[in-house]
């Protein structure tokens, strides 16, 4: 109880003194679903650079990234973001994984340690956001608990969300799936590494912040 | 010479005897005596069923304990109903801090599964809501167990499949 009314007001508290225009929009996902490669894709088209390293190892994303005034447009209508790259949730984190990538026992061990606490990280940040953008990997599963714990987390706190299928570049993409998964959200496909359907991903986003 | 030679086939007859009767427990067949059926390292694999009443009374704090404890002593939990999602990432957070400190730990693997798409229908909705509100999420399954024991648990919408890892 105590918990929900310091929440409130600290909503209360961030509506009044917030920037006006400016959206804190998180990143949120498993690990490798392409979190950082879609904040760097808006990054690029927008300003021009990217905002962190992509790798094909797991947990790459280790802490929280952030890159502010991030401006897009659409139709005329200017908006200031904020985006909050998160390190991927997972339940579990054997650093012997890591080792399959080549990288050496106490390098390994190193990363794994890391990479919990960038998970720790990821989950305290949830009160924080605006909007968030929940990255799913196309081409895996999409009823991991990861996912659904996440979203049922941003329900709770009354945080839009909006589903991004990724990795729709990949023949074993099923983006019927993960609509399956979430009925009750809008699910956009897209490939953050090609920019496939890159434009009704901003559709989309434009339409999420007016939610906020 | 020959005094030697016979004690040495006698250790080697010895040795082959042990061996052999390890072997009878490894590969689970039981003794004349017990009536457990041992897994390969010798511990035994057990399914904890937790049903809603033992985690209703409890606040956030208390289940993730008794849900943790259990985890720890190498159980896989199915546990009648559903915790809540701030349950849930706190359990992954607790989990999170344990890996690396507590040895062998590395996390848990967690899946719920409901009926909730069985609910068609506005007044049906409404009377699973208030239910909920009443008696918690008691028509859901969710299984939790550590991640050295459960390999993976894959979901779809109307069924869970556990794997183990080889032991």
């Amino acid at each position: 109880m105590i918990k929900i009314i310091r929440n409130f007001a600290r909503r209360v508290f961030a509506g009044v003194f917030k920037k006006k225009g400016e959206v804190k929009l998180g990143f949120y996902g498993s690990p490798n679903a392409g979190k950082t490669s879609l904040a760097n894709r808006i990054c690029q088209d927008w300003l021009g650079e990217d905002l962190g390293s992509v790798s094909k190892m797991p947990h790459e994303t280790r802490e929280i990234q952030v890159k502010e005034k991030v401006v897009l447009e659409r139709n005329g209508k200017k908006i200031e973001f904020k985006l909050i790259d998160t390190p991927g949730v997972a339940t579990k984190i054997d650093f012997e994984d890591f080792m399959k990538f080549g990288m050496k026992k106490k390098a390994a061990q190193e990363r794994a340690k890391e990479a919990t606490q960038g998970i720790i990280e990821s989950i305290k940040w949830l009160d924080d956001m605006d909007a968030v953008v929940v990255m799913i990997d196309s081409t895996m599963s999409p009823y991991s608990q990861v996912n659904i714990t996440i979203i049922g987390n941003l329900v709770a706190r009354k945080i839009p969300v909006l589903v991004v299928a990724n990795k729709i570049d990949l023949k074993k993409s099923d983006i019927k799936k993960v609509q399956g998964a979430f009925p009750e959200y809008e699910v956009v496909g897209i490939s953050a590494k090609s920019g496939e359907n890159i434009e009704e991903f901003y559709e989309e986003l434009f339409k999420l912040v007016k939610k906020v | 010479m020959a005094t030697k030679k016979k004690v040495v086939k006698k250790k080697a007859a010895k040795k082959v005897k042990k061996v052999s009767k390890k072997d009878s427990t490894r590969n689970g067949v039981p003794s004349r005596k017990g009536t457990k059926v041992p897994s390969s390292s010798g511990k035994d694999l057990t399914i904890h069923f937790m049903p809603y009443s033992e985690i209703a009374n409890e606040d956030t704090i208390g289940r993730i304990k008794k849900i943790m404890g259990l985890v720890l002593d190498q159980k896989i939990i199915i546990l009648q109903g559903k915790l809540h999602p701030d349950e849930e990432a706190r359990l992954i957070e607790n989990s999170m801090t344990l890996i690396g400190n507590i040895k062998d730990f590395q996390g848990i693997e967690i899946a719920a599964i409901s009926g909730e798409s069985e609910h068609v229908g506005l007044f049906n909705k409404v009377r699973h809501n208030i239910a909920k509100i009443l008696v918690g999420e008691q028509d859901a399954i969710t299984i939790i167990g550590p991640a050295t024991v459960v390999k993976d648990i894959t979901r779809d919408p109307k069924k869970i499949e556990l794997m183990l890892q080889r032991r």
